[in-house]
């Protein structure tokens, strides 16, 4: 079902790859620091365990014409604030977007998350067919995002596989009048359940970022 | 018996006026025949009354430098050689390429005038009364007389004295002619105003002794340049559609707050999520309304920018070929020169 899924989302993607080999040229990067402030809750049969904590990172994009690859690496800790429980979070994402028509964004890419504890690693992977909107609520000065991701394929790195995965981000993103900086906020959570409901993740986050683009 | 000594008045004015008109040609007459009876004294007197006769009744040129020899040559007979000098002077002012005639006068006569001659360092200029040329034609040309060997500076000048133009500096002999084209020294035609021909001689120490100074009045008749053409404002599509609100920025503000409000509930509707979100939410909703409602402008219309853009670059070539065609048509100024009487400034007496 899950590898069904994952074709089609590829055929579709291709579609609109080979759609966009007619856009207008227009070349564009970007490159930000990212602080965030995830709090992770595991549910394992009904037992939910909340952390939380700080990670940093980077995040980057190239833009040619209405193509666009990025990615995101953060990585931090998170405990339970007193319960003696703590974990390294190491989080990375990629995507490639097209842009089909304005403001609409459709990707595609892989997620991956890795909880280290006690010289233990469990990565989870997943792959995200992705659509947005982005808007522009002050012309070039303040931009608003939204983004919906569904995870179609992915395992865990004990063996089990993906049954399901969701999440949605949004933010806004205020550009400094005749400089290439920028400051962003952003709201993030996804939710990823394993297959005989043993466990599922939610994952939610405040992310602050600084950076440039053109 | 009124009308009798009117018409003896009338009679007697119509007579006066020819016996005073031969009065200063009779006097030269007059002092040549004391001359050659070798009255000099009585002589000098009848050429200095003859060359003190103004008005219509005055001496032309030929008579006064005839009156002047003869003075010259009686003064020298009664010895008197500042008088002699001060008269064949007069005569090199008057006309530079005089000669006394050797047949009337002795040799050491028109010696001694030889040597006023070529001490005396003047120049006349001769120009017709109006000039007319194209600026880059030499269309101007005057022509110098010399008394005698020298170094000259001949310059066109503005009104303010500066120098428009530099036409010659050098040795003159006796007779030089001077090209002048028009053009000031950067090759420029030069504006309608007035200008000065400055001739200025100078002494073998290369001090100047005489400014000779002749008025020009300098009209130049531009030709007509083409008009620059114009790109109206009519002739060009709008770029933009009608104003209207930012309806973009309401979607993506309600967009973005009601999915940071819901969406995240719907799915992870069994987790317990940070309230924190609704304020982002907030924030984005805000935003977009405020940008809906203070934000105007139309979408742009590309196919409407591509043609204006056409259409200005098609007046951009216009507006080339013109400016090299009024640039070519600027340099084909016609000038009209009047000149003026010239005057002469001694600065040095030898």
């Amino acid at each position: 079902m899950i590898v069904r899924r994952t074709a089609l989302a590829l055929v579709a993607f291709g579609v609109l790859v080979a759609a966009e080999a007619n856009a207008q040229s227009r070349f564009g990067f970007g490159v930000s620091g990212l602080i965030g402030f995830p709090s992770v809750q595991h549910d394992v049969g009904g037992a939910v365990e909340t952390l939380s904590g700080t990670t940093v990172g980077v995040g980057a994009y190239v833009r040619f014409a209405s193509v666009e690859v990025g990615g995101r690496y953060l990585q931090g800790s998170i405990d339970d604030a007193g319960a003696g429980r703590a974990q390294d979070l190491v989080e990375g994402a990629a995507a490639l977007l097209v842009r089909p028509v304005r403001p609409l964004s459709i990707g595609f890419g892989p997620r991956a998350r890795s909880y280290v504890e006690g010289g233990g690693t469990e990565r989870w992977v997943t792959w995200e067919a992705r659509v947005g909107l982005d808007t522009w609520l002050f012309p070039r000065v303040l931009r608003s995002a939204i983004e919906v991701s569904l995870a179609v394929g992915g395992s865990e790195s004990g063996g089990a596989s993906i049954a399901a995965g969701k999440g949605v981000e949004a933010g806004l993103d205020l550009r400094i009048p005749r400089t290439p900086l920028f400051l962003g906020v952003a709201y993030r959570v996804d939710q990823v359940r394993l297959d005989g409901d043993t466990r599922q993740d939610t994952v939610e986050q405040f992310l602050l970022r600084v950076g440039i683009s053109r | 018996m009124r009308l009798v000594p009117l018409s003896v008045v009338a009679l007697a004015v119509l007579a006066a006026q020819p016996a005073r008109a031969q009065t200063a040609a009779q006097l030269v007459d007059r002092g040549v025949e004391a001359y050659q009876d070798l009255d000099l004294g009585g002589a000098a007197g009848l050429f200095r009354r003859a060359l003190a006769v103004t008005g219509t009744d005055s001496l032309v040129l030929a008579g006064r430098l005839r009156a002047l020899g003869y003075l010259g040559a009686a003064e020298f007979l009664r010895g008197d050689r500042d008088s002699t000098v001060a008269a064949f002077r007069r005569i090199v002012l008057l006309s530079p390429r005089h000669r006394l005639d050797d047949l009337v006068f002795p040799p050491d006569i028109t010696a001694l005038y030889a040597e006023v001659q070529r001490d005396t360092k003047v120049v006349h200029v001769a120009l017709p009364p109006i000039v007319r040329f194209r600026a880059g034609d030499a269309g101007f040309r005057p022509q110098l007389l010399a008394s005698s060997f020298h170094q000259i500076v001949v310059t066109v000048d503005r009104s303010d004295g500066t120098t428009a133009r530099l036409l010659f500096q050098g040795l003159i002999g006796d007779s030089l002619e001077v090209l002048w084209d028009g053009l000031d020294g950067l090759g420029a035609p030069v504006p309608s105003a007035r200008y000065v021909l400055r001739v200025e001689s100078r002494d073998p120490a290369g001090e100047p002794v005489r400014i000779v100074r002749v008025p020009l009045d300098v009209r130049a008749a531009e030709p007509d340049t083409l008009p620059h053409p114009i790109l109206a404002d009519s002739a060009l599509l709008p770029e933009r559609s009608p104003e209207e609100r930012n309806v973009q920025a309401l979607i993506g503000g309600l967009a973005g707050g009601i999915g940071l409000a819901v969406l995240p509930s719907l799915l992870a509707s069994d987790s317990e999520l940070s309230p924190g979100r609704f304020v982002l939410a907030g924030s984005v909703t805000v935003a977009g309304v405020i940008g809906f409602f203070t934000q105007r402008g139309g979408r742009p219309l590309p196919a409407n920018v591509a043609a204006n853009e056409a259409q200005r670059q098609l007046w951009r070539a216009d507006l080339d070929r013109v400016a090299q065609e009024n640039a070519r048509r600027r340099t084909q100024v016609e000038l009209s020169i009047q000149v003026g009487a010239a005057a002469a400034v001694e600065l040095q007496r030898p």
